[in-house]
């Protein structure tokens, strides 16, 4: 039996890993490696969640999570090359076009 | 059962912390490959076995490995775009305890004594579920899917220099 606490403690401490990462680093692609811990540690909250009520419905939205999670990346994929192809770089301050 | 999730716990948070504090961004996705794992470890021992190998299949086997063949394709000069350049402000971190100790305080009163029990899900259940009541959330979620597929298709064959000049 596993205390329902810990779960949270370990969604909770998963979630703010992520937004400390997005808001430390500089750099794109690792800006989008925090979002994906960030979808991690809420696909782990819906699972826990689901479990303690007994219900399935959390599942169910942990299969769609996953794939707006699949979505997500490739789209900021597919725009982190045509960026890329561009300016050669992947600083986010360079890529704001107000500084130029 | 309680030792077995503790240890995966802190093996999860240890890798992650490790993939935040990493130089190089492939040696970042591994130690995230390696905290997802254990995370399908921990849904396996809750009892959801679909799940986990869900998580195994598709987070581990598809989504990072296109972030690895992206990491590849790019060849990223670390210098040059400053891959490690850590902002550690005060004013962040004092957020972060503040946001800890008001998030948790209330948790540790509400939940004491309540626990996760372990239900053995089995798939059969789970796609009965799946196509008799949210048969219209999968309709809009392939719908989507197919979407994506032109909007990428788009994207990546754009020649115009006006709409993507930075």
């Amino acid at each position: 039996m596993v205390s329902l606490l810990n779960c949270l403690v370990l969604s909770i401490l998963l979630f703010i890993l992520g937004f400390s990462s997005i808001i430390i680093h500089n750099n794109l692609l690792s800006i989008f490696i925090g979002l994906e811990i960030i979808i991690n540690s809420i696909s782990l909250l819906l699972i826990v969640s689901s479990n303690y009520w007994h219900h399935m419905d959390g599942q169910i939205m942990y299969i769609l999570s996953i794939t707006l999670a699949a979505i997500e990346a490739s789209i900021s994929l597919t725009l982190v090359i045509q960026y890329f192809r561009k300016t050669r770089t992947l600083n986010i301050n360079k890529f704001s076009e107000i500084i130029k | 059962m309680y030792l077995a999730f503790y240890c995966l716990s802190f093996l999860t948070v240890l890798f992650t912390v490790f993939s935040i504090f990493q130089k190089n961004v492939m040696y970042s996705l591994l130690y995230f490959f390696v905290s997802v794992l254990t995370t399908s470890i921990i849904f396996f021992l809750l009892g959801n076995y679909l799940i986990g190998s869900l998580q195994i299949i598709i987070y581990a086997g598809a989504i990072l490995v296109l972030f690895m063949f992206v990491v590849m394709l790019l060849n990223v000069d670390e210098l040059e775009n400053q891959l490690y350049y850590p902002k550690y402000s005060y004013v962040f971190f004092i957020f972060c305890m503040i946001f800890c100790i008001f998030g948790l305080y209330k948790m540790f009163f509400c939940l004491y004594g309540s626990y996760v029990f372990k239900i053995i899900s089995n798939m059969h259940v789970l796609g009965k579920m799946l196509f008799e009541p949210y048969i219209l959330i999968v309709e809009f979620v392939s719908i989507l899917l197919l979407s994506i597929i032109v909007i990428i298709i788009l994207i990546s064959n754009i020649q115009n220099k006006n709409i993507l000049d930075v």
